[in-house]
């Protein structure tokens, strides 16, 4: 039995001495790293955040639809694959506050009338929970924490280790270009699967969905007041897919917004009437070339209605 | 309760720490056992428990009836009662909505419309493995292999071990049992051989087969999708995939048995090393192989009733055998894939008056089991057909990758656990024993670094594929 506990202790101990060696040295590794969706982009966001106009947050639609620099040239687009609402306001809530910025975020009614949605996205933002009070307090007020990140700090780079340590050997791009719009340049693989997803017939079921998740409204009026005590200018806007479906949803959202102040913009229907596959890459994401279409309509729009300034 | 869970994680520690204290009396650690087993498979439904105490108890009641006999006849009437029994829970639970739907699907082909007969019925979880493991029980008493218990405790133990109470192994009573009655002792060489276990079967588990889920789940989940190249590479992943995932559970479910004291027999033996399907099924899932060849194959007459007649009993076992891991006809085709490929090594090895293919066995072996595992992971029979279609038309075209961080660490996590497969292989010592041919020192370091990778690596968890059968 002794020799079992001495054991366990060694292995305890041990675990605990590996882990925190490991933790520093991906904390010293990934403060350098400024490319890469894993950890680069969050970065690069955070050490910009304090100085440009402009920033856009949402979704990969956001991250592939908006060309922010056509918008404003100080501007930076922090729009994620994979993240929602959650990981969208705890960005918004780190910007500087009292400076005067616009702040775009992407919705989509869809996701947003979906009863299950518990804020998981926020686990985006993991690298950061033993570094940023704000980070750690907004991930354990939707227990999306793990109860052994208290022991294990290494669990903060789950999943994304690999990617941090390609990106420090061997950075994807040129950071100090890149101001987060990743347009999408669609191979001709890609464009067969669309077509091929065009003959299957989808079915939504609307009826099942009439109400917003309590946790996304609760977000939405977070940001809402976060960004009116703090000089920003906010947009919420639905970027365009192919067959906007559950149009009820969309009246919906922008009713309960315009209740609560906040201008929303629904560009879903954008492309409608134009049938032209080289616009997309799926049914919910832009090509490069729509991109680039549905930007120069975003500016116009905005501009027409003073709600950003023309470029400089 | 999953292995994979914090809820085990806190459960398992206060059972072992107890269990323990309570040393010096078998039979408290055995109500301890009890109470734990009802407790972590509770934690799921605690309502299909009674299930398990209804199946254990018709078993306690048959096995000493059994043994208490006087004629052949009496013996037999409380088999069947025994396998009535028990069969009637699975037909009720797991194939009822099958055979009815099948039925219905019959009927409309002949032209005659039936309402539908599928009834709202949850599939309790283990439901296939304690079943198979009460059954074996009771029919080796009939066979006088081994005498009923009749304690109680002890029996209501066997069936309900938490170790292996959701997903085997499927231990025998002539294995299990005397254990359970015996005083354990704790041996440190049995807990170094237990956490090492532990640890490898969490490593190839909730790393290896959950981050090759991710791309088998996304191109199997749309077949209609996706080229010939994505889902064969999809279909190779798969293999991977359930080959860790089940012998990771199996590894942690020994371990954990180890912990208290427990020997389980070995349920994989690096499978995917085999030379040809036999060997193949000496490796693979071997609690389940060896019941369907003791208690289905040998029944049917086994190999001694003629060539015709083995390939036949190779065929129903092989069939039953798909069937026992679902209701549907893709398990169905799986096994009769593996019975008609038994079928052609038994006559070509007899044929030829060889053993096995050598080198290029594991070629054919791998390939059959591939071909297999399309019509075990494809959600329905029209989907499998796609997928065959669709590899057999050798249309490789560039495949879809998806997300390429979990791509990369899916093939590099399985580049280790492949490695460390080879490394055990060739050391001649099974896995189950390795972890006490290890320095104290060097065994912790490998536990911490595991811990780890895992830390580092795992994926969200899905549930164990076996869960499910």
């Amino acid at each position: 039995m002794k020799s079992t506990l001495k054991l366990v202790l060694i292995i305890l101990l041990l675990t605990y001495g590996i882990d925190k060696v490991v933790y520093l040295v991906l904390n010293k590794i990934s403060d350098n790293v400024m490319t890469g969706q894993s950890i680069g982009k969050l970065n690069q966001f955070l050490s910009q955040k304090d100085s440009i106009n402009l920033i856009a947050f949402g979704t990969s639609r956001s991250n592939h639809h908006i060309d922010v620099k056509k918008l404003n040239i100080s501007s930076y687009n922090m729009g994620m694959d994979g993240s929602s609402i959650a990981y969208a306001a705890t960005l918004i809530k780190l910007l500087p506050k009292g400076k005067d910025q616009t702040v775009i975020l992407n919705i989509d009614p869809n996701k947003l009338f979906i009863d299950d949605y518990d804020g998981s996205d926020i686990k985006g933002l993991i690298t950061k929970y033993n570094r940023n009070r704000t980070v750690k307090e907004d991930i354990k007020d939707i227990n999306q924490d793990n109860v052994l990140q208290y022991f294990l700090w290494s669990l903060d780079y789950n999943g994304k280790a690999l990617g941090i340590v390609k990106n420090y050997i061997s950075p994807k791009y040129d950071y100090e270009s890149y101001y987060g719009f990743d347009p999408l340049e669609v191979s001709e693989t890609q464009a067969e699967q669309f077509k091929n997803t065009l003959q299957i017939e989808s079915t939504y079921d609307c009826d099942k969905k009439k109400n917003i998740n309590p946790l996304v409204w609760k977000y939405i009026n977070v940001i809402k007041v976060f960004c009116e005590e703090n000089n920003k200018t906010l947009i919420m806007l639905t970027t365009p897919t192919y067959e906007p479906v559950c149009k009820v949803q969309y009246v919906k959202l922008a009713e309960k917004l315009k209740s609560i102040e906040v201008t929303y913009k629904d560009y879903s229907g954008f492309f409608t009437q134009n049938k032209d596959l080289t616009y997309w890459k799926d049914k919910t994401h832009l090509s490069s070339k729509g991109a680039t279409v549905f930007t120069e309509f975003l500016k116009q729009d905005l501009q027409k209605n003073n709600l950003i300034k023309p470029n400089n | 309760m999953l292995f994979n869970s914090i809820d085990f994680l806190i459960f398992f520690p206060v059972v072992f720490a107890i269990y323990w204290m309570l040393k010096n009396s078998v039979s408290k650690q055995n109500i301890l056992l009890l109470i734990s087993s009802y407790v972590f498979y509770g934690w799921w439904d605690w309502r299909f428990l009674s299930l398990i105490v209804y199946s254990s108890f018709i078993d306690y009641i048959a096995g000493l009836k059994i043994e208490n006999s006087t004629t052949k006849k009496q013996r037999k009437r409380w088999l069947l009662l025994s396998l009535v029994s028990n069969l009637g829970l699975l037909a009720i639970f797991k194939y009822y909505n099958f055979f009815a739907d099948s039925f219905s699907q019959a009927m409309s082909t002949l032209g005659w419309q039936v309402d539908d007969l599928t009834l709202n019925i949850i599939l309790p979880v283990g439901i296939s493995f304690y079943t198979f493991q009460t059954l074996s029980y009771t029919i080796d008493i009939y066979r006088k292999n081994i005498k009923p218990t009749q304690n109680l405790v002890v029996f209501f133990t066997y069936v309900s071990l938490f170790p292996q109470l959701v997903a085997g192994p499927i231990e025998r009573a002539s294995n299990l049992i005397p254990q359970i009655k015996n005083k354990r002792v704790f041996k440190s060489s049995q807990f170094k051989d237990g956490i090492f276990q532990i640890i490898v079967g969490l490593f190839r588990k909730i790393v290896i087969a959950d981050n090759l889920a991710i791309y088998v789940d996304t191109v199997y989940g749309s077949p209609e999708l996706h080229n010939g190249s994505s889902l064969l590479l999809a279909t190779v992943f798969y293999a991977f995939q359930i080959y860790y995932d089940f012998s990771g559970y199996s590894d942690i479910a020994i371990g954990t048995a180890k912990l208290l004291g427990f020997n389980f027999n070995q349920n994989f033996n690096f499978p995917y090393f085999s030379k040809s399907i036999t060997e193949f099924w000496r490796r693979w899932h071997i609690s389940l192989s060896s019941w369907l060849k003791d208690y289905l194959y040998i029944s049917l007459g086994g190999n001694r009733k003629g060539i015709k007649i083995t390939y036949r009993n190779l065929l129903i076992t092989m069939l039953i055998g798909g069937l026992w891991h679902g209701s549907s006809w893709n398990f169905v085709i799986w096994g009769a894939i593996h019975g008609v490929a038994l079928a052609i090594e038994k006559y070509t090895f007899s044929k030829l008056k060889i053993k096995n293919f050598n080198v290029l066995g594991t070629l054919w072996t791998f390939l059959v089991v591939l071909l297999s595992w399309v019509f075990f992971r494809a959600q329905d029979l029209s989907s499998a057909t796609l997928i065959m279609k669709r590899i057999f038309s050798f249309d490789y075209t560039m495949p879809f990758i998806g997300n390429i961080n979990t791509v990369t660490i899916a093939l590099l996590m399985l580049a280790l656990g492949l490695s460390f497969d080879v490394f055990i292989f060739r050391r001649k010592v099974a896995l189950e024993y390795y972890g006490s041919t290890i320095k104290t020192s060097s065994l912790a370091v490998f536990v911490s670094i595991v811990i780890i990778l895992l830390a580092l690596f795992y994926s969200t968890s899905n549930n164990f594929i076996y869960f499910q059968f």
